[in-house]
C-alpha cells in the first residue's frame, strides 16, 4: 500500500493503531516531494529537517498516549500564513528572504496538535490570481494535466494534495482561491465563515474577505482540520466569540429532506457544457438521497465581479503600504532619497498584477472617485449579502448548490493577456466571500480530456456543519474524491 | 471609462510605485477596460442602503490593559535591510 494514497482520516487511523508511524508517512511524502516537485513546483519552501523533527516528536506522543486526531499529520501550508523562522514568501520577490519572527494562530494550533508541517506552497503573488501564474516562483503544474495551470490562489497547495505529496493542506481564500483550486485539481476545498478561522498571522491580501481553510483529499478530512483550526483568537479581533461545533459528529446528520437551492443565475452563459451536466447529475443525486431540490434566483449575481475588483483591491492597496523597504523584505540598492527607496523598492518587488490592483484599489479610493467606486461597491455588497439571506430564509434553505468554476483548468498562458477574462475565473466563488458565508468545493467528475470538475456547495454564515455533512453524504455515494491523477511526469 | 496616462502616473505617485512608461500605457488600457467592467453598478439603485464595510457585525472587544510582548527589538530587526544602533535605517529625510 503507497501510504500517500490515504485519506487524512485513514492516516490517523493508521498512525493510532501503531500501523504505520509518522515517521514513515512524512518520509513517503518527502520522497514524493523530492521526485515530483521538481516538475510540478506546488512547494517554493520544503523543510525537511523540520518536518521529520516533528514526525519523530509526534511518534513520542503515541507512546505517551497524548496524540490527538492530527498528530502526526504531514500538511502543506500555503506561504502565506507566517512560520516562525521558516521562510514565508507570499509567492513574491519582495519576501523572498522573509523569515518571520512569529507564528500565525492557524499554524500554532496545527502544530500544538502535533501535525507535521512539510513545507510551503506555491501560490499567486500575494494571493492575487486564479491560475498561480503571477508566482514569483514560476508557475505550479496542474497534476491531472501538466500543461495546465491548477487555479489559484492556492494552486500549490491544490497541486500537492492532489498529486498525494500531502495528507492534508491549507489554503487562504479571499475570492475563490481555495475553492476553485480545489475544483480544478480534483480535491475538496473549505471556506468558513469570514471569521470563523483567525487570521491573525496570514499576510493580508484584502481584510474583510480573506479567510483560511482546509484543501484535502474528502470532506470528512477537512472536516477534522477545520476543528482545530476554528474558534476565537484574542489576537484577531475579526475572530467571531461563537463556540466551535463538534464537526466530525455533525458529518452524519441525515440529508433526507435538506432542502438545497439552486440559483439560476449560476447557470447562464459561459457555463461549460460539461461542467453544466455534471452538476446536473449531482443534483440528481441528492434528490436520489431524500433532498428537496427548489430553484432559487439571486438576482444581484452578476454584479459581484465589479464589486469585488473595487472592495479587493481597495484593501489591497492599503494593506500592501506596509512594504516600504523600511522595516523587512526587499529594498532597492543606492535609493537616492526615501521616495525613491519606497517607488523603486515596490517596482521592484512586486510583480505586474499586484501593481495592477494596487494601482486600481489606489484609484478608486482616491478623491474625486470615492464615492462612485468604493462607496457604491460596499453599497452592492450589502445587497448581494442580503440576497442571499433572503434566499435562504425565504426558501427555507441548508444549502445552495452551485458550480465551483465555469470551466474545467485551462492551459498555462491562456489568460494571461486579459486581467478582465482571468478575474471571471472567480464568477461563481468571489459572491460567498463579499456575503461572507461559508462554501466549499467537491469534485464531482470530469470531463471529456479527463480533467476534474467541482460543485461548489454554500452554506449560512456559520452552518460549516451542514454543507459538510451535505458533502460527506455525497461522497458516501460517489468516488469522484478518491480518483486520483496519473503519475507519469 | 476611459482614463488618460496622465491619470495613470498621478495614481502611481500615489500608490508610490515606480513605472515604465511601457508599464505606463499598459497599465492605462488595462485599467480603462477593468474600470468599464466596474460601470455596470451605476444603474442599481443604491439610495439609503448602508455601505458593508464587513461582513460581520460586531463589536470590538477590549482586553486588560497589560504588557503582553516581551521585548523582541532584535527578532524584529533581523528582518530589515539596514539597520543602525537597535532602529531602523533610512536615506536622510531632512537636508
Amino acid at each position: 500500500m503507497d501510504i500517500t494514497t490515504l485519506t487524512l482520516a485513514q492516516a490517523a487511523q493508521a498512525l493510532a493503531s501503531g500501523e504505520c508511524s509518522s515517521r514513515e508517512l512524512t518520509h513517503a511524502c518527502l520522497s514524493r516531494i523530492a521526485w515530483l516537485n521538481p516538475e510540478l513546483n506546488a512547494f517554493i519552501t520544503v523543510d525537511e529537517e523540520g518536518a521529520m523533527q516533528a514526525a519523530e516528536e509526534a511518534d513520542l506522543r503515541f507512546l505517551r498516549q497524548e496524540a490527538g486526531p492530527l498528530t502526526g499529520i504531514p500538511l502543506a501550508i500555503k506561504d502565506l500564513f507566517c512560520t516562525k523562522n521558516l521562510r514565508t514568501t507570499c509567492g513574491s520577490a519582495l519576501l523572498a528572504n522573509f523569515v518571520p519572527p512569529y507564528e500565525s494562530t492557524v499554524t500554532a494550533r496545527l502544530k500544538a496538535a502535533g501535525a507535521v508541517i512539510l513545507g510551503k506552497t506555491n501560490m499567486d503573488e500575494f494571493a492575487m490570481g486564479s491560475s498561480n501564474e503571477t508566482s514569483f516562483f514560476g508557475p505550479v503544474r496542474n497534476p491531472w494535466d501538466h500543461n495546465r495551470i491548477p487555479g489559484g490562489s492556492s494552486g500549490g497547495s491544490a497541486a500537492a494534495m492532489a498529486a498525494g505529496l500531502c495528507i492534508g493542506a491549507l489554503g487562504t481564500d479571499t475570492g475563490g482561491s481555495i475553492r476553485q483550486p480545489a475544483s480544478l485539481t480534483g480535491i475538496t476545498g473549505l471556506k468558513p465563515t469570514y471569521g470563523r478561522v483567525s487570521r491573525f498571522g496570514m499576510i493580508a491580501f484584502a481584510s474583510s474577505l480573506d479567510q483560511a481553510g482546509p484543501m484535502t483529499r474528502t470532506v470528512q478530512d477537512a472536516a477534522m482540520l477545520l476543528q482545530v483550526m476554528a474558534g476565537f483568537d484574542p489576537m484577531d479581533s475579526t475572530s467571531i466569540q461563537a463556540p466551535v461545533p463538534d464537526y466530525g459528529a455533525l458529518l452524519e446528520q441525515p440529508i433526507h429532506g435538506l432542502r438545497i437551492g439552486i440559483p439560476d443565475e449560476y447557470f447562464g452563459d459561459g457555463l461549460d457544457p460539461e461542467v453544466r451536466a455534471a452538476i446536473e447529475a449531482v443534483v440528481q443525486v441528492y434528490r436520489d438521497l431524500g433532498a428537496f431540490i427548489i430553484p432559487i434566483s439571486l438576482p444581484m449575481t452578476r454584479h459581484a465581479i465589479p464589486t469585488y475588483y473595487i472592495i479587493a483591491p481597495a484593501e489591497a492597496s492599503s494593506n500592501l503600504a506596509r512594504y516600504d523597504g523600511v522595516r523587512f523584505g526587499h529594498r532597492c540598492a543606492n535609493p537616492k532619497d526615501l521616495k525613491d527607496l519606497y517607488c523603486r523598492t515596490r517596482a521592484e518587488g512586486f510583480g505586474d498584477e499586484v501593481k495592477r490592483r494596487i494601482m486600481l484599489g489606489t484609484y478608486v479610493l482616491s478623491s474625486g472617485y470615492y464615492d462612485a467606486y468604493y462607496r457604491k461597491a460596499q453599497q452592492v455588497r450589502r445587497l448581494i449579502a442580503d440576497d442571499f439571506a433572503r434566499a435562504f430564509q425565504e426558501h427555507d434553505l441548508g444549502v445552495i448548490l452551485t458550480p465551483t468554476a465555469p470551466e474545467t483548468a485551462f492551459l498555462l498562458g491562456a489568460k494571461n493577456a486579459d486581467p478582465v477574462s482571468m478575474y471571471l475565473s472567480d464568477i461563481y466563488t468571489i459572491n460567498v466571500n463579499l456575503a461572507g458565508m461559508p462554501a466549499l468545493s467537491m469534485p464531482c467528475g470530469f470531463d471529456a480530456k479527463g480533467l476534474p470538475i467541482g460543485c461548489q456547495l454554500m452554506g449560512r454564515p456559520l452552518d460549516e456543519a451542514t454543507i459538510l455533512a451535505a458533502g460527506h453524504a455525497y461522497q458516501q455515494a460517489t468516488h469522484w474524491h478518491v480518483t486520483r491523477p496519473g503519475e507519469t511526469t | 471609462m476611459s482614463i488618460t496616462e496622465n491619470t495613470v502616473r498621478h495614481v502611481a505617485t500615489l500608490a508610490r510605485l515606480e513605472l515604465s512608461d511601457a508599464m505606463v500605457a499598459t497599465c492605462t488600457g488595462q485599467l480603462s477596460r477593468i474600470l468599464d467592467l466596474m460601470e455596470q453598478l451605476r444603474d442599481i439603485p443604491t439610495d439609503g442602503v448602508t455601505p458593508m464595510s464587513h461582513p460581520v457585525e460586531m463589536t470590538l472587544l477590549e482586553r486588560d490593559d497589560q504588557v503582553v510582548n516581551s521585548n523582541q527589538r532584535d527578532a524584529l530587526l533581523a528582518n530589515a535591510p539596514d539597520t543602525m544602533e537597535g532602529c531602523f535605517r533610512v536615506p536622510k529625510i531632512i537636508e
